[in-house]
Protein backbone atom coordinates (compact mmCIF):
# COMPACT_ATOMS: atom_id res chain seq x y z
CA UNK A 1 0.00 0.00 0.00
CA UNK A 2 1.23 3.48 -0.75
CA UNK A 3 0.06 6.77 0.54
CA UNK A 4 0.56 9.37 -2.10
CA UNK A 5 1.54 12.89 -1.13
CA UNK A 6 -0.85 15.66 -2.04
CA UNK A 7 0.22 16.88 -5.46
CA UNK A 8 -0.04 20.62 -5.40
CA UNK A 9 -1.22 20.59 -9.01
CA UNK A 10 -4.47 18.93 -8.00
CA UNK A 11 -6.59 21.65 -6.39
CA UNK A 12 -8.93 19.19 -4.67
CA UNK A 13 -6.11 17.33 -2.95
CA UNK A 14 -4.39 20.59 -2.09
CA UNK A 15 -7.63 21.72 -0.53
CA UNK A 16 -8.09 18.49 1.43
CA UNK A 17 -4.56 18.90 2.76
CA UNK A 18 -5.51 22.29 4.15
CA UNK A 19 -8.50 20.98 6.07
CA UNK A 20 -7.82 20.56 9.78
CA UNK A 21 -9.91 17.38 10.04
CA UNK A 22 -8.29 14.04 9.22
CA UNK A 23 -9.59 12.81 5.85
CA UNK A 24 -8.76 9.62 3.95
CA UNK A 25 -9.81 8.61 0.43
CA UNK A 26 -10.04 4.92 -0.50
CA UNK A 27 -10.15 3.28 -3.90
CA UNK A 28 -13.14 0.94 -4.46
CA UNK A 29 -10.71 -1.96 -3.82
CA UNK A 30 -10.04 -0.62 -0.33
CA UNK A 31 -6.57 0.84 -0.84
CA UNK A 32 -5.72 4.25 0.58
CA UNK A 33 -5.56 6.62 -2.39
CA UNK A 34 -4.93 9.73 -0.37
CA UNK A 35 -4.59 10.77 3.26
CA UNK A 36 -4.45 14.43 4.12
CA UNK A 37 -1.87 15.99 6.40
CA UNK A 38 -4.11 15.79 9.50
CA UNK A 39 -4.72 12.06 8.92
CA UNK A 40 -1.01 11.37 8.61
CA UNK A 41 -0.40 13.10 11.92
CA UNK A 42 -2.55 10.68 13.96
CA UNK A 43 0.00 8.83 16.13
CA UNK A 44 -1.29 5.27 15.70
CA UNK A 45 -0.91 5.53 11.91
CA UNK A 46 -4.40 4.18 11.28
CA UNK A 47 -4.06 4.68 7.54
CA UNK A 48 -1.69 1.70 7.53
CA UNK A 49 -3.95 -0.67 9.41
CA UNK A 50 -7.44 0.45 8.36
CA UNK A 51 -7.43 -1.14 4.86
CA UNK A 52 -7.03 -4.61 6.40
CA UNK A 53 -10.00 -4.20 8.75
CA UNK A 54 -12.82 -6.40 7.34
CA UNK A 55 -15.55 -4.05 8.55
CA UNK A 56 -13.92 -1.08 6.84
CA UNK A 57 -13.30 -3.13 3.68
CA UNK A 58 -16.96 -4.14 3.45
CA UNK A 59 -18.14 -0.60 4.00
CA UNK A 60 -15.87 0.76 1.28
CA UNK A 61 -17.14 -1.88 -1.12
CA UNK A 62 -20.80 -1.11 -0.29
CA UNK A 63 -20.32 2.64 -0.70
CA UNK A 64 -18.44 2.15 -3.98
CA UNK A 65 -21.31 0.03 -5.28
CA UNK A 66 -23.75 2.78 -4.36
CA UNK A 67 -25.30 0.83 -1.51
CA UNK A 68 -24.60 3.57 1.05
CA UNK A 69 -27.70 5.57 1.89
CA UNK A 70 -26.42 7.86 4.58
CA UNK A 71 -23.32 8.73 6.55
CA UNK A 72 -21.93 5.74 8.49
CA UNK A 73 -19.85 5.83 11.65
CA UNK A 74 -17.60 2.97 12.74
CA UNK A 75 -15.66 2.84 16.00
CA UNK A 76 -12.35 0.99 15.92
CA UNK A 77 -9.30 0.63 18.16
CA UNK A 78 -5.82 0.87 16.66
CA UNK A 79 -2.64 -0.38 18.31
CA UNK A 80 0.12 2.10 18.91
CA UNK A 81 3.27 2.28 21.02
CA UNK A 82 1.27 4.01 23.74
CA UNK A 83 -1.46 1.35 23.69
CA UNK A 84 -4.86 1.19 22.01
CA UNK A 85 -6.08 4.38 20.33
CA UNK A 86 -9.87 4.56 20.04
CA UNK A 87 -10.93 6.09 16.71
CA UNK A 88 -14.17 6.94 14.99
CA UNK A 89 -14.40 6.59 11.20
CA UNK A 90 -17.15 8.60 9.50
CA UNK A 91 -17.86 7.63 5.91
CA UNK A 92 -19.51 9.88 3.31
CA UNK A 93 -22.54 8.08 1.88
CA UNK A 94 -21.47 8.41 -1.75
CA UNK A 95 -18.11 8.17 -3.52
CA UNK A 96 -16.31 11.41 -4.43
CA UNK A 97 -14.81 11.23 -7.91
CA UNK A 98 -14.86 7.42 -7.62
CA UNK A 99 -13.18 7.42 -4.22
CA UNK A 100 -14.70 6.67 -0.84
CA UNK A 101 -14.16 9.49 1.67
CA UNK A 102 -13.72 8.97 5.37
CA UNK A 103 -13.16 11.39 8.25
CA UNK A 104 -11.14 10.15 11.18
CA UNK A 105 -11.44 11.41 14.74
CA UNK A 106 -10.04 10.23 18.04
CA UNK A 107 -12.81 8.92 20.26
CA UNK A 108 -13.05 9.85 23.89
CA UNK A 109 -13.43 6.80 26.12
CA UNK A 110 -14.10 7.01 29.82
CA UNK A 111 -12.25 4.23 31.56
CA UNK A 112 -12.85 2.96 35.06
CA UNK A 113 -9.95 0.91 36.42
CA UNK A 114 -11.09 -2.54 37.43
CA UNK A 115 -10.07 -3.99 40.81
CA UNK A 116 -7.11 -6.39 40.56
CA UNK A 117 -9.10 -9.50 41.49
CA UNK A 118 -11.60 -8.86 38.72
CA UNK A 119 -9.06 -8.59 35.96
CA UNK A 120 -9.10 -12.28 35.13
CA UNK A 121 -12.86 -12.62 34.76
CA UNK A 122 -14.95 -10.63 32.30
CA UNK A 123 -17.03 -8.06 34.12
CA UNK A 124 -20.78 -8.21 33.65
CA UNK A 125 -22.20 -5.50 31.42
CA UNK A 126 -22.94 -2.42 33.51
CA UNK A 127 -26.58 -1.38 33.78
CA UNK A 128 -27.46 1.54 31.50
CA UNK A 129 -26.76 4.76 33.35
CA UNK A 130 -29.11 7.69 32.89
CA UNK A 131 -27.80 11.20 32.79
CA UNK A 132 -29.29 13.83 35.09
CA UNK A 133 -30.87 15.43 32.07
CA UNK A 134 -32.57 12.17 31.10
CA UNK A 135 -33.89 11.79 34.62
CA UNK A 136 -35.17 15.35 34.51
CA UNK A 137 -36.86 14.77 31.17
CA UNK A 138 -38.60 11.74 32.63
CA UNK A 139 -39.66 13.75 35.65
CA UNK A 140 -41.06 16.45 33.40
CA UNK A 141 -42.99 13.86 31.40
CA UNK A 142 -44.36 12.48 34.64
CA UNK A 143 -45.40 15.79 36.13
CA UNK A 144 -46.48 17.89 33.17
CA UNK A 145 -49.55 15.72 32.52
CA UNK A 146 -50.98 16.04 36.04
CA UNK A 147 -50.14 19.76 36.09
CA UNK A 148 -51.96 20.34 32.81
CA UNK A 149 -54.94 18.34 34.12
CA UNK A 150 -55.02 20.43 37.27
CA UNK A 151 -54.85 23.67 35.27
CA UNK A 152 -57.63 22.42 33.02
CA UNK A 153 -59.78 21.42 36.02
CA UNK A 154 -59.29 24.88 37.50
CA UNK A 155 -60.37 26.47 34.22
CA UNK A 156 -63.50 24.30 34.28
CA UNK A 157 -64.28 25.76 37.68
CA UNK A 158 -64.17 29.19 36.01
CA UNK A 159 -61.44 30.40 38.28
CA UNK A 160 -59.65 33.54 37.13
CA UNK A 161 -56.00 33.35 36.13
CA UNK A 162 -55.00 35.26 39.26
CA UNK A 163 -56.88 32.92 41.58
CA UNK A 164 -54.41 31.52 44.15
CA UNK A 165 -54.98 27.95 42.92
CA UNK A 166 -54.31 28.92 39.29
CA UNK A 167 -51.25 30.90 40.33
CA UNK A 168 -49.99 27.95 42.37
CA UNK A 169 -50.17 25.69 39.31
CA UNK A 170 -48.42 28.32 37.25
CA UNK A 171 -45.66 28.63 39.85
CA UNK A 172 -45.26 24.86 39.97
CA UNK A 173 -44.90 24.74 36.21
CA UNK A 174 -42.32 27.53 36.25
CA UNK A 175 -40.36 25.83 39.01
CA UNK A 176 -40.29 22.57 37.07
CA UNK A 177 -39.12 24.41 34.00
CA UNK A 178 -36.45 26.11 36.04
CA UNK A 179 -35.32 22.87 37.61
CA UNK A 180 -35.00 21.41 34.14
CA UNK A 181 -32.75 24.30 33.11
CA UNK A 182 -30.77 23.95 36.31
CA UNK A 183 -30.12 20.26 35.68
CA UNK A 184 -29.37 21.11 32.07
CA UNK A 185 -26.63 23.60 32.84
CA UNK A 186 -24.92 21.64 35.58
CA UNK A 187 -25.47 18.31 33.85
CA UNK A 188 -22.97 16.24 31.93
CA UNK A 189 -24.11 16.95 28.40
CA UNK A 190 -24.77 20.65 28.01
CA UNK A 191 -25.70 21.73 24.51
CA UNK A 192 -25.38 25.40 23.78
CA UNK A 193 -26.51 25.72 20.17
CA UNK A 194 -26.18 28.75 17.93
CA UNK A 195 -29.40 30.73 18.20
CA UNK A 196 -28.96 34.34 17.16
CA UNK A 197 -30.13 36.73 19.85
CA UNK A 198 -30.58 40.47 19.84
CA UNK A 199 -30.40 41.24 23.53
CA UNK A 200 -32.51 44.40 23.82
CA UNK A 201 -35.40 42.64 22.09
CA UNK A 202 -35.06 39.69 24.42
CA UNK A 203 -34.90 41.88 27.54
CA UNK A 204 -37.97 43.81 26.38
CA UNK A 205 -39.87 40.52 25.99
CA UNK A 206 -38.84 39.37 29.44
CA UNK A 207 -39.85 42.69 30.98
CA UNK A 208 -43.27 42.27 29.41
CA UNK A 209 -43.52 38.76 30.77
CA UNK A 210 -42.57 40.01 34.21
CA UNK A 211 -44.93 42.98 34.00
CA UNK A 212 -47.61 41.46 36.28
CA UNK A 213 -45.02 40.73 38.96
CA UNK A 214 -43.51 44.21 38.50
CA UNK A 215 -46.93 45.90 38.70
CA UNK A 216 -47.79 43.99 41.85
CA UNK A 217 -44.66 45.29 43.56
CA UNK A 218 -44.86 48.81 42.11
CA UNK A 219 -41.72 48.38 40.03
CA UNK A 220 -40.94 49.75 36.59
CA UNK A 221 -38.17 49.11 34.08
CA UNK A 222 -35.94 51.60 32.31
CA UNK A 223 -34.08 50.27 29.27
CA UNK A 224 -31.09 52.27 28.06
CA UNK A 225 -28.60 51.80 25.25
CA UNK A 226 -28.27 52.05 21.52
CA UNK A 227 -29.94 49.07 19.91
CA UNK A 228 -28.68 49.70 16.37
CA UNK A 229 -24.97 49.05 16.87
CA UNK A 230 -25.21 46.33 19.47
CA UNK A 231 -23.75 43.06 18.26
CA UNK A 232 -25.88 39.92 18.45
CA UNK A 233 -25.11 37.03 20.75
CA UNK A 234 -25.03 33.39 19.64
CA UNK A 235 -25.84 30.48 21.93
CA UNK A 236 -28.80 28.94 23.65
CA UNK A 237 -31.77 31.27 23.51
CA UNK A 238 -33.51 29.29 26.21
CA UNK A 239 -30.59 29.49 28.64
CA UNK A 240 -29.69 33.13 28.04
CA UNK A 241 -33.33 34.00 28.46
CA UNK A 242 -33.31 32.04 31.70
CA UNK A 243 -30.25 33.95 32.97
CA UNK A 244 -31.80 37.33 32.19
CA UNK A 245 -35.13 36.27 33.62
CA UNK A 246 -33.48 35.26 36.91
CA UNK A 247 -31.57 38.53 37.18
CA UNK A 248 -34.57 40.70 36.35
CA UNK A 249 -36.88 38.76 38.65
CA UNK A 250 -34.31 39.13 41.39
CA UNK A 251 -34.20 42.87 40.72
CA UNK A 252 -37.98 43.17 41.01
CA UNK A 253 -38.17 41.11 44.16
CA UNK A 254 -35.56 43.33 45.81
CA UNK A 255 -36.73 46.62 44.40
CA UNK A 256 -38.29 47.79 47.62
CA UNK A 257 -41.90 48.68 48.29
CA UNK A 258 -43.19 52.11 47.37
CA UNK A 259 -45.01 53.63 50.31
CA UNK A 260 -47.16 56.02 48.27
CA UNK A 261 -48.92 55.72 44.96
CA UNK A 262 -46.65 58.41 43.45
CA UNK A 263 -43.51 56.43 44.16
CA UNK A 264 -42.10 53.74 41.97
CA UNK A 265 -39.25 51.31 42.41
CA UNK A 266 -37.13 51.38 39.27
CA UNK A 267 -34.87 48.78 37.71
CA UNK A 268 -32.53 50.10 35.04
CA UNK A 269 -31.16 47.86 32.31
CA UNK A 270 -28.34 49.35 30.27
CA UNK A 271 -26.68 47.78 27.24
CA UNK A 272 -23.39 48.56 25.64
CA UNK A 273 -20.66 46.72 23.80
CA UNK A 274 -17.00 46.67 24.80
CA UNK A 275 -14.49 44.85 22.64
CA UNK A 276 -15.92 41.47 21.81
CA UNK A 277 -18.40 41.51 24.67
CA UNK A 278 -21.89 42.78 25.20
CA UNK A 279 -22.41 44.21 28.67
CA UNK A 280 -25.82 44.25 30.25
CA UNK A 281 -25.98 46.18 33.46
CA UNK A 282 -28.98 45.67 35.72
CA UNK A 283 -29.24 48.07 38.59
CA UNK A 284 -31.92 48.73 41.13
CA UNK A 285 -32.48 52.43 41.44
CA UNK A 286 -34.70 51.92 44.48
CA UNK A 287 -37.94 53.66 45.32
CA UNK A 288 -38.00 56.98 43.56
CA UNK A 289 -40.36 59.89 43.84
CA UNK A 290 -40.15 61.39 40.39
CA UNK A 291 -37.04 62.94 38.84
CA UNK A 292 -34.42 62.81 41.60
CA UNK A 293 -33.54 59.27 40.73
CA UNK A 294 -29.89 58.88 41.67
CA UNK A 295 -30.22 60.62 45.03
CA UNK A 296 -32.47 57.84 46.21
CA UNK A 297 -30.67 55.05 44.52
CA UNK A 298 -29.70 52.14 46.68
CA UNK A 299 -28.48 48.74 45.69
CA UNK A 300 -30.85 45.91 46.15
CA UNK A 301 -28.94 43.07 44.60
CA UNK A 302 -27.37 40.78 47.09
CA UNK A 303 -24.00 39.26 46.20
CA UNK A 304 -24.39 35.53 45.79
CA UNK A 305 -21.78 34.71 48.42
CA UNK A 306 -23.85 36.37 51.13
CA UNK A 307 -25.95 33.81 53.04
CA UNK A 308 -29.64 34.15 52.39
CA UNK A 309 -31.89 35.01 55.26
CA UNK A 310 -34.68 32.64 56.25
CA UNK A 311 -37.32 35.12 55.14
CA UNK A 312 -36.05 35.25 51.56
CA UNK A 313 -37.52 33.40 48.65
CA UNK A 314 -35.63 30.15 48.13
CA UNK A 315 -35.44 30.90 44.41
CA UNK A 316 -32.78 33.54 45.00
CA UNK A 317 -30.31 30.94 46.13
CA UNK A 318 -30.52 29.29 42.74
CA UNK A 319 -31.11 32.21 40.41
CA UNK A 320 -27.86 34.12 40.35
CA UNK A 321 -25.48 31.13 40.48
CA UNK A 322 -27.59 29.64 37.70
CA UNK A 323 -27.23 32.81 35.65
CA UNK A 324 -23.52 32.80 36.37
CA UNK A 325 -23.18 29.23 35.13
CA UNK A 326 -25.19 29.96 31.98
CA UNK A 327 -22.94 32.88 31.15
CA UNK A 328 -19.87 30.75 31.82
CA UNK A 329 -21.18 28.16 29.39
CA UNK A 330 -21.40 30.92 26.80
CA UNK A 331 -17.87 32.14 27.53
CA UNK A 332 -19.07 35.10 29.59
CA UNK A 333 -19.49 35.91 33.26
CA UNK A 334 -21.68 37.56 35.83
CA UNK A 335 -20.18 40.27 37.99
CA UNK A 336 -21.36 42.04 41.09
CA UNK A 337 -20.11 45.52 41.66
CA UNK A 338 -21.19 47.44 44.64
CA UNK A 339 -20.66 49.90 47.33
CA UNK A 340 -22.81 49.88 50.46
CA UNK A 341 -26.29 50.74 49.35
CA UNK A 342 -25.53 50.54 45.64
CA UNK A 343 -24.93 47.18 44.12
CA UNK A 344 -25.51 46.17 40.56
CA UNK A 345 -25.18 43.10 38.42
CA UNK A 346 -23.29 43.04 35.16
CA UNK A 347 -23.69 40.32 32.58
CA UNK A 348 -20.83 39.98 30.12
CA UNK A 349 -21.55 37.88 27.05
CA UNK A 350 -19.15 37.33 24.15
CA UNK A 351 -20.57 38.66 20.92
CA UNK A 352 -20.62 36.89 17.61
CA UNK A 353 -20.50 33.16 17.07
CA UNK A 354 -18.02 30.79 18.58
CA UNK A 355 -15.80 28.86 16.20
CA UNK A 356 -17.77 25.78 15.16
CA UNK A 357 -16.56 22.24 14.59
CA UNK A 358 -17.18 21.85 10.87
CA UNK A 359 -15.84 18.38 10.25
CA UNK A 360 -19.05 17.04 8.71
CA UNK A 361 -19.52 20.19 6.69
CA UNK A 362 -15.91 19.97 5.46
CA UNK A 363 -16.55 16.49 4.17
CA UNK A 364 -19.73 17.46 2.38
CA UNK A 365 -18.06 20.58 1.00
CA UNK A 366 -15.14 18.56 -0.35
CA UNK A 367 -17.66 16.22 -1.98
CA UNK A 368 -19.46 19.10 -3.69
CA UNK A 369 -16.16 20.59 -4.82
CA UNK A 370 -15.12 17.28 -6.31
CA UNK A 371 -18.42 17.00 -8.17
CA UNK A 372 -17.95 20.44 -9.73
CA UNK A 373 -14.22 20.20 -10.28
CA UNK A 374 -14.15 19.03 -13.89
CA UNK A 375 -16.64 21.69 -14.95
CA UNK A 376 -14.69 24.34 -13.08
CA UNK A 377 -11.50 23.34 -14.86
CA UNK A 378 -13.29 23.25 -18.21
CA UNK A 379 -14.63 26.70 -17.50
CA UNK A 380 -11.26 28.24 -16.93
CA UNK A 381 -9.51 26.42 -19.81
CA UNK A 382 -8.78 28.83 -22.66
CA UNK A 383 -11.00 28.15 -25.64
CA UNK A 384 -9.25 27.06 -28.82
CA UNK A 385 -9.69 29.42 -31.78
CA UNK A 386 -12.31 28.28 -34.23
CA UNK B 1 -10.50 47.04 -14.80
CA UNK B 2 -10.41 44.17 -12.35
CA UNK B 3 -13.36 43.08 -10.25
CA UNK B 4 -12.72 43.53 -6.53
CA UNK B 5 -14.15 40.71 -4.44
CA UNK B 6 -13.99 40.57 -0.66
CA UNK B 7 -14.30 37.24 1.17
CA UNK B 8 -15.28 37.44 4.85
CA UNK B 9 -15.33 34.10 6.66
CA UNK B 10 -13.76 32.92 9.90
CA UNK B 11 -12.95 29.46 8.50
CA UNK B 12 -9.66 29.49 6.55
CA UNK B 13 -10.66 26.32 4.68
CA UNK B 14 -13.78 27.97 3.34
CA UNK B 15 -11.89 31.12 2.38
CA UNK B 16 -9.38 28.95 0.51
CA UNK B 17 -12.16 27.05 -1.24
CA UNK B 18 -13.86 30.27 -2.30
CA UNK B 19 -10.53 31.55 -3.58
CA UNK B 20 -9.95 28.35 -5.56
CA UNK B 21 -13.43 28.72 -7.01
CA UNK B 22 -13.16 32.39 -7.87
CA UNK B 23 -9.79 31.88 -9.52
CA UNK B 24 -11.89 30.64 -12.42
CA UNK B 25 -13.21 34.19 -12.86
CA UNK B 26 -11.34 36.48 -15.19
CA UNK B 27 -9.80 39.66 -13.75
CA UNK B 28 -10.82 39.00 -10.19
CA UNK B 29 -8.91 40.79 -7.45
CA UNK B 30 -9.51 38.87 -4.24
CA UNK B 31 -9.31 40.25 -0.71
CA UNK B 32 -10.10 38.35 2.46
CA UNK B 33 -10.56 38.67 6.18
CA UNK B 34 -11.81 36.49 9.02
CA UNK B 35 -14.27 38.67 10.93
CA UNK B 36 -17.17 41.03 10.43
CA UNK B 37 -15.58 44.14 11.94
CA UNK B 38 -12.53 43.97 9.68
CA UNK B 39 -14.80 43.00 6.78
CA UNK B 40 -16.79 46.18 7.22
CA UNK B 41 -13.66 48.36 7.48
CA UNK B 42 -12.08 46.67 4.46
CA UNK B 43 -15.28 47.13 2.46
CA UNK B 44 -15.19 50.85 3.20
CA UNK B 45 -11.61 51.16 2.04
CA UNK B 46 -11.49 48.94 -1.06
CA UNK B 47 -15.12 49.43 -2.13
CA UNK B 48 -15.52 45.94 -3.55
CA UNK B 49 -17.87 45.06 -6.37
CA UNK B 50 -18.90 41.94 -4.49
CA UNK B 51 -18.69 40.62 -0.95
CA UNK B 52 -19.00 36.98 0.04
CA UNK B 53 -20.04 37.13 3.64
CA UNK B 54 -20.33 34.45 6.27
CA UNK B 55 -23.01 35.08 8.92
CA UNK B 56 -21.77 33.51 12.13
CA UNK B 57 -18.38 34.94 12.97
CA UNK B 58 -16.71 35.80 16.26
CA UNK B 59 -16.38 39.46 17.10
CA UNK B 60 -18.14 42.75 17.00
CA UNK B 61 -20.31 42.31 13.89
CA UNK B 62 -21.93 39.30 12.33
CA UNK B 63 -22.68 38.88 8.62
CA UNK B 64 -26.23 40.23 8.87
CA UNK B 65 -24.97 43.41 10.48
CA UNK B 66 -22.16 43.90 7.98
CA UNK B 67 -24.66 43.46 5.14
CA UNK B 68 -27.00 45.96 6.77
CA UNK B 69 -24.21 48.52 7.11
CA UNK B 70 -23.08 48.04 3.50
CA UNK B 71 -26.58 48.47 2.16
CA UNK B 72 -27.05 51.61 4.24
CA UNK B 73 -23.82 53.20 2.99
CA UNK B 74 -24.30 55.28 -0.18
CA UNK B 75 -20.59 54.92 -0.98
CA UNK B 76 -21.13 51.17 -1.31
CA UNK B 77 -24.37 51.31 -3.27
CA UNK B 78 -22.79 49.35 -6.14
CA UNK B 79 -21.55 46.54 -3.86
CA UNK B 80 -23.38 43.24 -4.16
CA UNK B 81 -23.54 40.98 -1.12
CA UNK B 82 -23.80 37.20 -1.09
CA UNK B 83 -24.47 35.73 2.34
CA UNK B 84 -22.79 32.34 2.48
CA UNK B 85 -23.78 30.55 5.64
CA UNK B 86 -24.53 27.26 7.33
CA UNK B 87 -27.74 28.79 8.70
CA UNK B 88 -30.43 27.32 6.50
CA UNK B 89 -33.57 28.06 8.51
CA UNK B 90 -36.37 30.05 6.89
CA UNK B 91 -36.05 32.66 9.65
CA UNK B 92 -32.40 33.17 8.73
CA UNK B 93 -33.24 33.59 5.05
CA UNK B 94 -35.91 36.08 6.05
CA UNK B 95 -33.35 38.00 8.06
CA UNK B 96 -31.06 37.94 5.01
CA UNK B 97 -33.86 39.51 2.95
CA UNK B 98 -34.46 42.02 5.70
CA UNK B 99 -30.85 43.21 5.52
CA UNK B 100 -31.18 43.30 1.70
CA UNK B 101 -28.57 40.74 0.73
CA UNK B 102 -28.42 40.13 -3.02
CA UNK B 103 -28.14 36.35 -2.70
CA UNK B 104 -28.31 33.82 0.12
CA UNK B 105 -26.36 30.59 -0.32
CA UNK B 106 -26.12 27.85 2.28
CA UNK B 107 -23.07 25.79 3.15
CA UNK B 108 -22.06 23.27 1.96
CA UNK B 109 -22.34 25.07 -1.36
CA UNK B 110 -21.76 24.05 -4.94
CA UNK B 111 -18.79 26.02 -6.33
CA UNK B 112 -20.49 26.09 -9.73
CA UNK B 113 -23.64 27.52 -8.22
CA UNK B 114 -21.50 30.12 -6.47
CA UNK B 115 -19.80 31.07 -9.73
CA UNK B 116 -23.16 31.34 -11.49
CA UNK B 117 -24.48 33.57 -8.73
CA UNK B 118 -21.36 35.75 -8.88
CA UNK B 119 -21.69 36.02 -12.68
CA UNK B 120 -25.33 37.00 -12.41
CA UNK B 121 -24.74 39.62 -9.75
CA UNK B 122 -21.80 41.13 -11.58
CA UNK B 123 -23.82 41.25 -14.79
CA UNK B 124 -21.62 38.81 -16.65
CA UNK B 125 -23.12 36.34 -19.11
CA UNK B 126 -21.40 33.13 -20.01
Amino acid sequence: MTVSPAPSSNPLLALLDLISSALVLFTPEGRVAFANRAAKKIPARPILSLPSDPQIKNLIRDISLGAGQRQVEVDIDVNSDEGMVPLRCTFAPRPIAGLVAMALTERLVLQTPAPADELSTPAPAPPPRMSLQQIMDLLEDELMGPLDSTASALRDLNLLDDHPAALAVQVLRERLDRLSDLIGIFGDDVLIGDDRMVMPDMVRDICQELAPLARASGTGFVLEGDKVDLPPVYGSQRLIRRALMECLRNAIEHAGKPSTIDEKALVRVRFHSAGHHLLINIRNLGVLPGVALERYAHGLFRPVEEPASAAEEPTLRIGLPMSHRILQLHGGRLRYDGTPGEIDVRLEIPTGARHQDTQQLDLLQAQLYAQDLSRLIARSRPRSPT
Amino acid sequence: MSTRILIVDDHPDIRKLIQLTLEHLEDAELHETDNGGDGWRLAQSIKPHLILLDVMMPGELDGFQVCQKIKADPALSHTKVILLTARAQQTDRALGEQVQCDAYLTKAFSPLKLLETVDTLLGRCR
